[in-house]
């Protein structure tokens, strides 16, 4: 049984139809990459999976429990992990206290627990020596391996990635992709929103093709980015090798 | 012109206990106007459209008419109501729930400038919107509006001189009451004057040094 079912999502933004009926099936440890044109759906898909963006028709589940029951939104977001483009961490908290806080307040766990696992956490991703700085301290691939720590810290089932290095300098798009690699290949779930090809050929399980709320193709990397056989998909990797 | 400095130096007491006074009042009612200006800001930020409107209302009309005649209100107009009360604690009441209006305004402002991905972050972790807004979205705001929050303290303090009018010996009272007893006009309100000076600059000084220490530039985003 997949652990992650999206059933015919369907959402517009007034006249738009930006989700038109997305169906995928998720399995547990598998690592999905979703690519795209700007403006396809990508992201919306994901904060739809998380509750974060209300759609009219259609079910997520995680587990065979539906996000629409009464009562399963809280327990489900509490299992999926999500990291933005913007890292979002939050500004007045030192990095120990933006991975600490949700533990607390949502977990439960007391301030020694908390404090034990950001800080397993934060060793994994190389920033144990920056347990005390703040947000603005810190560089952009910094700041998201915090966040992808604080997101781990809630133990989640599935991650998902919102074009995690997008706004990162080039110079510091490789620091994040190695944490997201390593995430990969302990087993995490994980749904990727990237135009990282490379990350998505070699990591990934399989590639998600979205265009103008739909799912073109989905598949293996192989099928997809070396033969392609859509044209608009094919159109899209000329652009990619273009740049 | 001859200024007597002598003889007032019996009054400083007398000085000292009114300005005493106007620290008492001017942070009790600083404490009521933060409270309502929380829970205004709350409303007018309320999904609840009649919470929104009348919260509206209340800082437009509080913060539209003289709060002087907001005092009166609450002193002369109060009691025909049953509510019976010294001229120290509606002089508080008046000047807290006037303040409180423009607490509020700036609290809105505050909210406002929090980034997005705060409260979306907040969201995706799991985190309700109540702890959201105690632990995140009420101290980032505040940072912001820290400085606005001073001047509104300072703006207080001053305003509490009002408070005179209803018989209050605050430092006005007091200064108004003495200099009519000995008539030595120019030095007993230069002497307030300079009194209130302290108090406000001290405010600025001491307020500035928590705004600091609590929200260090390097914690804010």
């Amino acid at each position: 049984m997949p652990i992650l079912t999206l059933r015919n999502i369907h959402k517009r933004f007034g006249s738009l139809e930006v989700l038109a009926g997305i169906k995928l099936a998720v399995e547990a440890g598998e690592v999905i990459a979703i690519v795209g044109p700007s403006g396809s759906g990508k992201s919306t898909l994901l904060r739809v999976v998380n509750g974060l963006e209300p759609f009219e028709q259609g079910d997520v589940e995680l587990d065979g429990q539906s996000i629409r029951a009464p009562g399963n939104l809280a327990a489900i977001r509490r299992q999926i992990g999500m990291v933005f483009q913007q890292f979002n961490l939050f500004s007045h908290l030192t990095v120990g206290e933006n991975v600490m806080l949700a533990q607390r307040l949502v977990l439960k766990r007391d301030a020694k627990a908390a404090e034990e696992r950001a800080r397993v956490l934060l060793a994994r991703v190389g920033l144990e020596d920056k347990w005390n700085r703040y947000p603005s301290q810190l560089s952009g691939g910094q700041q998201q391996r915090v966040a992808i720590s604080r997101a781990l810290a809630m133990d989640p089932r599935v991650m998902l990635f919102d074009e995690a290095t997008s706004a990162l300098d080039p110079e510091l798009v490789g620091e994040v992709l190695a944490v997201m690699r390593s995430l990969a290949d302990s087993g995490m779930t994980m749904l990727v929103v990237t135009h990282e090809m490379n990350f998505a050929r070699e990591v990934a399980d399989r590639i998600v093709f979205m265009d103008q709320g739909r799912i073109l193709a989905d598949g293996t990397p192989q099928a997809i980015l070396d033969a392609p056989e859509d044209a608009r998909i094919q159109q899209f990797m000329r652009r990619l090798a273009e740049r | 012109m001859f200024l007597d400095w002598g003889s007032i130096t019996s009054y400083y007491g007398l000085l000292l206990q009114g300005a005493w006074l106007t620290i008492v009042i001017t942070l009790a009612s600083f404490t009521l106007a933060a409270i309502v200006g929380v829970l205004v800001a709350a409303a007018r930020a309320s999904a609840v459209a009649p919470l929104r409107w009348l919260a509206t209302v209340y800082v437009e009309v509080l913060r539209n008419t003289p709060v002087l005649l907001q005092i009166f209100i609450v002193f002369y107009g109060f009691p025909s109501f049953g509510i019976r009360m010294t001229a120290i604690t509606a002089g508080i009441l008046g000047l807290g729930f006037n303040v409180g209006a423009y607490l509020a305004e700036i609290f809105r402002a505050g909210i406002n400038a929090v980034p997005r991905g705060h409260r979306e972050a907040a969201t995706a972790l799991g985190i309700t919107p109540l702890q959201s807004f105690i632990w995140i979205v009420a101290p980032v705001a505040l940072s912001k509006v820290f400085p606005a929050v001073t001047n509104m303290f300072i703006a207080t303090l001053l305003g509490s001189s009002l408070l005179s009018v209803i018989a209050v010996p605050e430092l006005t009272g007091q200064t108004n009451e003495i200099s009519a007893r000995t008539f030595l006009t120019i030095e007993v309100y230069s002497f307030s004057t300079g009194l209130y000076l302290v108090l406000t600059l001290g405010s600025a000084l001491i307020l500035g040094m928590l705004g600091r220490r609590l929200f260090p530039a390097r914690a804010r985003g």
